[in-house]
């Protein structure tokens, strides 16, 4: 075949190509976001208080207290919160090849809530005073990936999709019940702290917190782009990704341990944080027109902090002081999002 | 033909395949060679694609093994299998947002870097895959638009793309609208001759198996019934077998299969040869009536198609004139029959025997429908008993629909009305 | 506080839609006095009671409901439906709250009417519904969120006293009248301190609900009189957090009304909302660092033991000025279920606010928060 000399596709100069612009326009506008999300709170600084603030340690202003203890670390958390619950979802999406499959469908989250309502709601864990004040963070940890290994466990046994979806679905039923059981004994002050947290909020976030968040989803992160190829490749179905060359077996745990432990490791931190997961994935599909995991993934990341810091800059600016619950706004970005991509059919898997 | 027929692409030995506590084929044995189209013929669950995937290491065997280029199968890597094995599903899969280029290229994996880029290597191959199944055209169209049809060479080219050494296909024809099914077939037996790849593709069209087809591989009851060419293997008593067939026949002469009606509208004489008669076999057999003909030559397609629809047959020699015992047993079959359709055969020396035929039955006063402009020469009529005359084949149809089994038929003049 | 239930989240959520409304506590609540019968027409919030003759009070309720209270032997009057008439005095009251129980008490009539509750006798810390749950006369009727109906229909309530509109059509199968005793905006001081006027008259005690109302004015004088003009005014801040989500009573709160009545600054008079609602982290630590005082949500039993217990609680708030170098109030156990005495604790806050003007008080309802752990741990 003489083939050089054919007009083959992507020949366009790099620059003018749909992905490296969507990239750039998403990075100004994340870099926006952070930015925003740094100078706008229910207390009012004026541009050169937060210049000053910033270069100060937090302990000189209150500036710069509120900054590099409250802003900074929730804007960070924002934006990594909604990047990997993003990335989590866009892996499911792909594993179940079902576009309406967010990172709690295997019950992730539900297995976090019932670990948070054993500390929340009873008195099992008074004594504890070691860990108190993380002791919700880590018992949704324990709880998120408890569920993960479980659901592990069974992924290895079944074969379908399909299975392990109601798989999932049946463990959230289950963590469920028991969170419901432990909610009607208990008492309604403990109660308070236990809905507020099923509400997810990125609130509050702690350096140490963050500083684990980015290292161990960053690693994991890295993984995945590295994965991106054999990714694509499924998305032709495991048969024909096994008849390219993937090592099927490895690669489906793979992608459920990756995908588990973005979406654990946030809703440990921050509560379940809805509809990110679920919707952005298609967002970054269409805003991208490309299926190519290589793009998707850092495009699903930048496109789910995008949307994170977004909503929590509206949940807790529009009625500031009052906070706005995160799910709720994250909500009425996603549900109309994913009712309008299926109508119109343009998000097929 | 570009093979070293020395070692077996692909070799069974004792091969079970199967699930679980529920083998479908056992004790396979063959081998496949380079550059050699092999169409895996049987009936519904016999295993065919059961076999397949386990040949492509979906399924893993239930016993034996298969060596691929001397390895044996599992002893491959994933990446090594995928370099010398490609498949083409059924699974229907539409990934979004995917160009046809795009798409075939992703068929690039095993030879691309870890991220999967494409470099000037691959594009080379993915646009020749894409030139080898015709599809060119299509390299900037989305893959979720394409036809059926389109589809199926798309799927073919990302499985070129891997430039494997065998290519496994399920049913590649399935689905398919005629164009496309010819040209599937074509484009792999082109890919066998140009290439030297070795297609091994489950079928279910006996006659297009019989064509294209190297080896014909004979699946049923739990085991390979014949590995061979198509030629030896496919005997009409072969595949009668290997399909329970019993309104219907292969005939390797015609390389089709010719499907027995119902017979039950009653007896037709067709008084045919030098293959005049072959479409009005098969007509009358679809309208559901029983065939009697006469006089053919055995060499004439007419004696194959009627024999193949079961129609009682007097024939003679090739080449020979037909004599007066052929004649006497045609007139006997005759009786015996509700109407009489002449074919409008060319007569000459080695048939004029057919006319006395005809006229005999004229004679008796049978029904006889004929597709001639006018009467054959020679032929004597009798008022009241001229045969009805058709232009062409469609015309005959609209006649038989009405067609009333009395003696004479009643409906002679509104037919001859009919006639334009 | 008086409402923490379990949906003070989903009202935030309401706060979307229910902004509009909000605008009912302020001063705008009218009376007719009408003599020794007590108002003609009297408005508390979205309360109002109009009294059209002796045999005739009309009643609207928290989910503006129209309820017809008529003697107890009168005929139903024709133009109302049976689910609508209450007769009086009600004898048997199930009631879901602790402010609707401490209402009846402030009126007098717990001992003789209350049949039912809705939290188990361990959570009572008083007298008369620990008695009546032992001597079987009140019975425990199953959480607010999951109420036994059976038991319900078996206690024969004449009325019940609810804060819930979901079970009203429910309860009007069952043929037991109710009345919704709130909505998301019941929290203000004078809705707080009418509300007891609101109940008066299903058990005919308007003279109590007078004489009641007539000492929390007296009380809340007494309080603009000991504090008027003193220096300094303290900061004060009432909220929590929880683990990292901090909640407040928000300015339009009996509290911080309170607050501002008794010379004081309340650090969230700004925010606008239902009681124990969420605020931003960093509007709470901001005020906090300026702060006096800190009233928390939480009962000792809840880890408010010490500020050091708190601090260790939540890092996150450690370094609000009260903790450090101020105050801090938790409430005690029987602090929720005494809104009836809300003379005291008003006066108990102002005793808190400004001690200097209330020379050897003792706290009855609040108990303010030693530095460290104590080393017993024995406090009621």
């Amino acid at each position: 075949m003489t083939t050089s000399d054919l007009c083959l596709p992507d020949s366009r100069p790099l620059l003018l190509r749909r992905p490296p612009l969507v990239f750039s326009l998403l990075g100004l506008m994340v870099l926006a976001m952070l930015l925003a999300n740094m100078a706008v709170g229910s207390i009012p600084f004026t541009p050169a208080e937060i210049w000053q603030a910033l270069a100060e340690p937090p302990e000189a202003s209150t500036a710069g207290f509120i900054l590099w203890n409250i802003r900074i670390p929730r804007a960070i958390a924002a934006m990594f919160g909604g990047a990997y619950l993003a990335a989590a979802g866009l892996l499911l999406q792909i594993y179940f090849k079902n576009p309406i499959v967010g990172p709690y469908i295997l019950g992730i989250s539900s297995g976090a809530t019932l670990m948070v309502s054993f500390v929340m709601l009873t008195s099992i864990t008074v004594g504890w005073t070691l860990f108190t004040p993380f002791l919700s963070t880590l018992a949704a940890f324990a709880g998120a990936y408890g569920v993960m290994l479980i659901v592990l466990a069974i992924a290895n046994r079944v074969k379908g999709g399909a299975t392990l979806l109601i798989v999932g679905l049946m463990m959230g039923y289950l963590c469920g019940a028991v969170s419901a059981i432990l909610t009607a004994f208990a008492e309604k002050d403990r109660i308070k702290g236990f809905v507020l947290w099923q509400l997810g909020s990125f609130s509050g976030f702690k350096w140490d917190e963050i500083a684990l968040l980015l290292a161990i989803g960053g690693a994991i992160l890295i993984l995945l782009y590295l994965q991106s190829k054999p990714l694509n490749a499924f998305l032709l179905g495991e048969e024909y990704a096994a008849s390219m060359g993937v090592d099927i077996r490895r690669f489906r745990l793979l992608i459920l341990l990756c995908a588990c432990a973005l979406a654990g490791m946030v809703t440990s931190m921050a509560g379940p944080v809805a509809f990110i997961g679920m919707a952005v994935p298609h967002m970054a599909r269409l805003s991208f027109g490309t299926s190519d995991n290589r793009i998707l993934i850092p495009g699903a990341c930048l496109m789910g902090g995008l949307v994170a810091s977004l909503c929590d800059l509206i949940a807790r600016t529009v009625m500031a002081p009052v906070e706005l619950p995160l799910s709720a706004i994250t909500a009425f970005f996603g549900a109309p999002i994913v009712i309008a991509l299926l109508l119109q059919r343009k998000v097929k898997l | 033909m570009s093979a070293t027929i020395d070692q077996p692409v692909i070799e069974a030995c004792d091969l079970s395949v199967g699930y679980k506590n529920r083998p479908v084929a056992r004790h396979l044995n063959f081998s496949c060679h380079a550059g050699q189209f092999i169409s895996l013929l049987g009936p519904n669950g016999a295993g065919k694609t059961t076999l397949l995937r386990t040949l492509s290491r979906h399924l893993p065997p239930q016993g034996g093994g298969v060596r691929v280029q001397g390895r044996s199968l599992e002893s491959l890597s994933a990446m090594e299998l995928a370099r010398i094995m490609a498949v083409v599903l059924t699974d229907k899969i539409a990934p979004p947002l995917f160009t046809v280029f795009e798409f075939v290229a992703l068929g690039r994996y095993p030879h691309t870097d870890y991220l999967g880029r494409l470099g000037t290597r691959d594009r080379v191959a993915v646009t020749s895959s894409l030139a080898a199944v015709h599809a060119l055209d299509l390299a900037n169209r989305p893959f979720a638009d394409l036809s059926d049809g389109e589809r199926q060479k798309v799927l073919m080219a990302r499985a070129l793309a891997q430039d494997p050494r065998v290519l496994l296909l399920d049913e590649p024809t399935i689905h398919l609208d005629l164009k496309h099914r010819v040209e599937v077939m074509a484009i792999l037996r082109d890919l066998c001759r140009n290439k030297g790849i070795t297609v091994i593709a489950s079928l279910h069209d006996v006659d297009i198996a019989a064509k294209v087809s190297d080896r014909v591989a004979l699946i049923r009851d739990g085991g390979i019934v014949a590995w061979d060419t198509p030629e030896t293997a496919l005997s009409r008593q072969a595949v009668t077998a290997l399909y329970d067939f019993d309104k219907a026949e292969f005939n390797r002469h015609l390389g089709g299969i010719e499907l027995r009606g119902a017979g039950d509208r009653g007896r037709a004489f067709v008084v045919g040869g030098m293959g005049s008669g072959a479409l009005i076999y098969r007509m009358l057999t679809k309208k559901g009536f029983t065939i009697a003909t006469g006089v053919v030559h055995e060499n004439d397609l007419d004696c194959f198609v009627a024999r193949s629809l079961g129609a009682e047959c007097v024939a003679v020699g090739p080449m020979e004139p037909i004599d007066n015992a052929a004649v006497d047993r045609a007139k006997t079959l005759l009786a015996a029959c509700d109407l009489v359709v002449d074919c409008g055969f060319p007569v000459g020396p080695v048939n004029e025997a057919n006319l006395a035929l005809m006229q005999a039955a004229l004679e008796r006063g049978a029904t006889m429908l004929s597709l001639r402009d006018g009467l054959p020469p020679g032929l004597r009529v009798n008022k009241g008993d001229t045969p009805v005359l058709f232009t062409d084949a469609g015309h005959l149809i609209e006649a038989l629909e009405t067609f009333q089994f009395h003696r004479p038929l009643p409906v002679h003049g509104e037919e001859v009305q009919c006639i334009p | 506080m008086n409402r923490s239930k379990p949906h003070h989240v989903l009202g935030t959520l309401f706060l979307l839609l229910a902004l509009l409304p909000l605008a009912a506590c302020d001063r705008s609540d009218r009376a007719d006095v009408d003599g020794a019968t007590g108002p003609a027409f009297l408005q508390v919030g979205e309360f109002a009671i109009n009294r059209i003759s002796p045999e005739r009070t009309e009643v609207r309720d928290g989910a503006g409901r129209i309820l017809v209270l008529i003697p107890r032997e009168a005929p139903i009057p024709a133009d109302c439906a049976p689910s609508q008439v209450i007769r009086v005095p009600v004898r048997r009251v199930a009631a879901y709250g602790y402010f609707d129980i401490a209402v009846l008490r402030a009126l007098g009539v717990l001992e003789q009417t209350l049949v039912g509750v809705t939290a188990p006798a361990k959570r009572w810390h008083l007298p008369e519904i620990k008695q009546g749950m032992e001597s079987g006369r009140i019975v425990f009727l199953g959480d607010a969120a999951s109420i036994d109906y059976e038991r319900l229909k078996q206690s024969r309530p004449e009325l019940v006293l609810t804060w819930d509109p979901s079970v009203i059509p429910l309860l009007d199968e069952l043929h037991i009248p109710a009345v919704v005793t709130t909505t998301p905006t019941a929290m203000c001081l004078n809705t707080r301190m009418r509300f007891v006027q609101f109940l008066a008259p299903f058990f005919l005690k308007e003279r109590e609900a007078a004489a009641y109302f007539a000492r929390i004015e007296a009380a809340l004088d007494d309080i603009r009189a000991r504090t008027a003009g003193l220096h300094p005014q303290p900061k004060v801040m009432w909220g929590d957090i929880y683990e990292k989500r901090v909640m407040v009573e928000p300015g339009n709160a009996w509290v911080g009304e309170l607050v501002g009545l008794a010379q004081s600054d309340y650090q969230f008079k700004d925010v606008f909302g239902t009681a124990c609602i969420e605020i931003t982290l960093e509007r709470f630590l901001y005020s906090g660092r300026d702060a006096d005082i800190f009233f928390t949500y939480r009962t000792g039993e809840m880890g408010a033991t010490s500020k050091e217990a708190l601090a260790k609680l939540n890092p996150l708030i450690k370094d609000i000025a009260p903790l450090k170098r101020g105050k801090v109030y938790a409430p005690l156990p029987h602090y929720n279920q005494s809104a009836d005495r809300l003379d005291e604790i008003l006066t108990e806050i102002s005793a808190i606010l400004h001690p200097e003007a209330y020379p050897g008080y003792r706290l009855h309802y609040f108990v303010e928060l030693p530095e460290t752990e104590p080393a017993a741990k024995e406090r009621s």
